[in-house]
């Protein structure tokens, strides 16, 4: 990349005998919306601290802007923070809160008053100036941390989990506020979410991490579409995984045995795949076709219904396949008129494109 | 409708007058007109309190006690405060075994601690004892209830406001004024008024360490051998017992108020 704002090479990070980050290392373009996903400790909130310089790396270099962030202090790098707790100082008033770093930028008073009074218009917290912290709802404090750390003008602004605290309907709203904010400022945003769905809403690409490692690096879509192991491809959506074994690999094809589910044809991985290896078969909800005809040919199982939950536009559908552990789950939209009731016998069928190739 | 008697009620009002009876008799013979604290009462008069303002020795004892308690309480909370900070803020080497030395004070007896302090003053340092003595062994008993005092109140408060106050650009000394102490300033008051409470009460160490120069308690202590001296020992000790009264609720309110304002409204 380019002259990227973060560049991380080879950061890693022990507490201890724990190793918290292995060896990360990726870019972040300038003015990208760039989400940190994963499960609780899987590392994502102490790397944003070490972008922030709250923590410091046990090894590797870490370069914003274009400047080595080794040695640096949290209060002199051009980041600042949206806490988890959000942090508001008690002791200050609303204006006292977001003004504070103000001090530190050598700005005259009316300078400082007129970026205050623009971040509490942004944030749209006008009118509650001298409200201290313990008056504010949830939503409020939200408001007065991300207007606190914007009237810095940070390069990046980091955010570690600032909407789980909130409720869902008032955190889908702050999420449309969010991604709206970021387009208007310009800043880069590094996102930390344990969330799935809202990484998918609000960025630009994400990075997946799971035990101090980063996954993999795609936009939503390609998170979504093409997860590039198993671990990625259960922690975005949901996925239907079926085990087989390579038979033969045909351009762009591979075909695998699977056994009671007969011969399963899916789309290549970008890695070389051996014949006799064994793989797993992977099949978003969505693709899979439920119909009342008997199984025939590649790619169609025969099995049983096993629950269906009728949510509005969609219908989801548990389906007990003989050979599968777990049941497959299919999603249908109900805008097709034909209904398939719970104890049907159906057959689930899919299209060789739709269908992903992973290690074992 | 009508309350039925309830036992507790009774038991409630026995506690408080067995704790503070004996206590408020203190006034009331300090306003009696006899030199004996006898019933029954004679009369109303104030001239106890006159005879204790001419008292100059006693009022010696009593400046003594004031400045020895305001030195030491000072002194124990500037002290205490980083030593609290940097348990509470840091990851200390041995922290664990710090804290419990630094405790020790509290359960070590006094007349232990007194008798070894005497030894260590006149044998090893070979210094002359003073109020100076006084205020050395005072300064070592109060440090670990301000340590106490101030770890709890650092303890109550999200590490990640002065994380915040970093990030925004403070540097650590602009980050300790501006939110670290301010927050901290409810546990800084009472330590102020503990350490200064216990310093003006100290009898056992005062005792002992104390040279010509009288603290309070071990004035009143040398009074009484002489039953005429009685009432105005009595005046003093009604107005020191209205002084700390003052003191106890300026600390509760004071208190009061610092919780208030750390527990914001629940997201």
């Amino acid at each position: 990349m380019d002259d990227p704002i973060i560049r991380i090479e080879g950061v890693e990070k022990s507490f201890g005998s724990f190793q918290a980050l292995k060896d990360i290392r990726f870019d972040i373009a300038r003015g990208e919306f760039f989400s940190l996903l994963g499960a609780s400790g899987c590392g994502k909130t102490t790397l944003l601290r070490i972008l922030a310089g709250i923590e410091q790396p046990t090894r590797g270099q870490l370069t914003i802007d274009g400047k080595p962030m080794a040695g640096v202090p949290a209060n002199r790098r051009p980041t600042n923070m949206v806490f988890q707790s959000y942090a508001i100082f008690p002791h200050l008033t609303v204006r006292e809160n977001i003004g504070y770093g103000l001090v530190y930028q050598n700005l005259t008073k009316a300078e400082a008053k007129a970026r205050t009074d623009e971040a509490i218009e942004l944030v749209k917290l006008t009118g509650l100036d001298d409200r201290s912290a313990h008056q504010l709802s949830g939503g409020q404090r939200q408001r007065v941390a991300l207007a606190r750390a914007l009237v810095c003008r940070p390069k990046v602004l980091l955010l570690d989990e600032p909407l789980s605290a909130l409720d869902k309907k008032l955190r889908e709203e702050m999420q449309q506020e969010l991604r709206s904010l970021q387009r208007t400022v310009g800043i880069t945003f590094v996102f930390v979410t344990h969330d799935q769905e809202e990484a998918l809403t609000l960025s630009d690409r994400i990075a997946v991490m799971s035990g101090g490692r980063v996954l993999q690096i795609d936009t939503p879509e390609g998170l979504y579409e093409r997860p590039n192991c198993r671990e990625v491809a259960e922690f975005v959506g949901t996925m239907n995984l079926f085990p087989a074994q390579v038979q033969q690999v045909d351009g762009g094809q591979v075909i695998a045995d699977g056994r009671a589910l007969g011969n399963l044809v899916g789309r290549s991985p970008d890695r070389p795949v051996a014949s006799g290896e064994a793989i797993l078969m992977a099949l978003r909800p969505e693709k899979i076709e439920i119909s009342a005809a008997g199984a025939a040919g590649p790619n169609s199982v025969a099995g049983r219904v096993a629950s269906v939950s009728y949510l509005g536009d969609r219908s989801h559908y548990l389906v007990a396949v003989d050979g599968l552990t777990a049941p497959v789950v299919v999603y249908r939209s109900n805008s097709e008129r034909t209904a398939v009731a719970a104890g049907a016998e159906v057959a689930l069928s899919w299209s060789d494109a739709d269908a992903l190739v992973l290690a074992r | 409708m009508t309350r039925r008697f309830d036992p507790l009620f009774l038991y409630a009002v026995l506690f408080v007058l067995f704790l503070y009876g004996p206590m408020l008799l203190m006034p009331l013979f300090s306003l009696n007109d006899g030199n004996f604290a006898t019933f029954p009462l004679k009369g109303f008069t104030l001239r106890h309190y006159g005879e204790m303002a001419q008292n100059t020795s006693m009022m010696t004892a009593l400046k003594n006690s004031l400045i020895v308690g305001l030195g030491v309480s000072v002194t124990a909370t500037a002290l205490a405060l980083p030593a609290a900070l940097a348990l509470t803020r840091y990851r200390v080497p041995a922290g664990g075994a710090i804290l419990s030395f630094m405790m020790l004070p509290l359960v070590v007896p006094s007349i232990v601690l007194a008798v070894g302090l005497l030894i260590v003053v006149l044998r090893l340092l070979s210094l002359p004892l003073s109020l100076w003595t006084v205020a050395a062994g005072h300064l070592m008993l109060c440090i670990p209830f301000g340590m106490t005092v101030l770890m709890s109140r650092l303890e109550g408060f999200d590490k990640s406001l002065e994380e915040a106050s970093r990030d925004l650009g403070a540097s650590g000394w602009s980050t300790f004024r501006r939110v670290t102490l301010p927050l901290a300033a409810p546990g800084v008051i009472s330590s102020l008024l503990l350490c200064f409470i216990i310093s003006f009460d100290e009898f056992v160490i005062s005792f002992f360490l104390t040279g010509t120069d009288n603290t309070l308690p071990v004035f009143l202590f040398s009074q009484l051998r002489f039953p005429n001296r009685l009432p105005g020992t009595l005046a003093l000790g009604s107005l020191i017992l209205v002084g700390s009264a003052v003191l106890v609720i300026v600390a509760e309110i004071v208190r009061k108020r610092g919780v208030a304002s750390d527990n914001p409204g629940d997201i």
